[in-house]
């Protein structure tokens, strides 16, 4: 019995100080919340751009940029990290890389549809701009969500 | 989700809006155009977030198997290979200790090579010989045929198999190149 205690507290000792990965595993979840709040923000927007303006707006944009900081902060942590592979790091790396672009293009758009009121314009545009906000915004949380899920598999596996 | 058909959509409603356009502000259209132009810069964020994070982690480089060989199709779901195709190591190319060249590159070729290599041993599974379909024409005619040396350092090739693929270029040479292979150790059997 003392032999399978020392080894689990070995095991146990291995994976927390010499093999840790809990920045990468934040980071998985992480970047799943930031797609989220990207997603939210997007339609806010579109909302904005096809009648009344969102109330959370700001917001939802601080919260996408805090989101963003954490988790480079965290990339940069599970970087340090050995354990994971280069496929997922490389993975992680990515969707980091994507959020602040898709970021960048929200407060793009955001800044483009600023003055927009009722615009009779956009509104000739429907239902095709409506079915970009009714589609879209579920993208945005899919592929990671998928990435999440295949990590997942492989901790099982 | 068809991102593709979503900005045809709307580039073709805004086609149909465009000659119409005289009635409203030029602040209106130029925002909806700038709409339109950051929804499809979105569009192929979103699309390039999916298609990048696929293949990091590991379904772009999935093998497909032919229905009709189950023994190819168990030894490609064994979880160690699922490991590494998720971890992006090479394993196609790294599990390949012969192939045809083909019209894909290396890594998405694991349909229409000939012999395929256990990582865990020196035996190799015959595989795709009656699916080898198109991509083997070429090499029927003597046109294409060279082998692909990629596996790893510590794996040996056996002289032979490359033997074994100049013989299996026509349909003559399939049945005894497995027979030989299946003979001296380096396939096995195609059904157990």
């Amino acid at each position: 019995v003392s032999e399978v205690v020392l080894g689990i507290v070995v095991a146990l000792a291995v994976t927390t100080l010499v093999l840790p990965d809990r920045a990468r595993l934040r980071l998985r979840d992480g970047l799943a919340q930031e797609f989220l709040v990207l997603g939210a923000f997007f339609e806010a927007i579109l909302q904005g751009f096809r009648g009344a303006p969102a109330e959370n707006l700001s917001a939802l944009r601080e919260d996408a940029l805090a989101m963003l900081r954490g988790n480079n902060q965290l990339l940069e942590a599970a970087r340090n990290e050995p354990s994971g592979g280069p496929g997922w790091r490389e993975g992680l790396n990515m969707l980091s890389q994507f959020g602040r672009s898709l970021f960048d293009a929200l407060v793009a758009l955001e800044f483009s549809v600023k003055d927009s009121h009722d615009d009779a314009f956009a509104q000739q545009l429907e239902p095709a701009l409506g079915n970009w906000t009714a589609i879209f915004a579920p993208a945005f949380s899919m592929w990671p969500a998928a990435f999440t899920n295949g990590a997942s598999m492989c901790r099982r596996t | 989700m068809n991102l593709e058909e979503d900005i045809e959509q709307l580039e073709a409603r805004m086609d149909q809006v465009r000659h119409t356009g005289i009635e409203f502000s030029q602040a209106e259209i130029l925002r909806a155009y700038a709409v339109q132009l950051h929804l499809k810069q979105i569009a192929r964020l979103l699309r390039a977030s999916r298609v990048e994070t696929s293949r990091a982690v590991g379904e772009a480089q999935k093998i497909v198997v032919p229905a009709s060989l189950p023994i190819m199709r168990r030894t490609c779901a064994a979880p160690p290979r699922i490991l590494q195709f998720l971890d992006r190591d090479g394993v196609a190319e790294a599990q390949m200790a012969l192939a045809l060249r083909a019209e894909d590159r290396t890594r998405n070729g694991g349909d229409v090579r000939l012999f395929q290599q256990n990582l865990r041993g020196g035996a190799a599974v015959l595989v795709n010989f009656l699916h080898v379909g198109k991509r083997i024409e070429r090499a029927r005619r003597r046109l294409a045929l060279q082998a692909h040396f990629i596996q790893p350092g510590d794996q040996q090739i056996a002289a032979l198999a490359i033997l074994l693929a100049n013989a299996a270029i026509s349909d003559s040479g399939v049945l005894s190149a497995w027979i030989i292979a299946y003979c001296t150790g380096v396939a096995t059997p195609l059904v157990e």
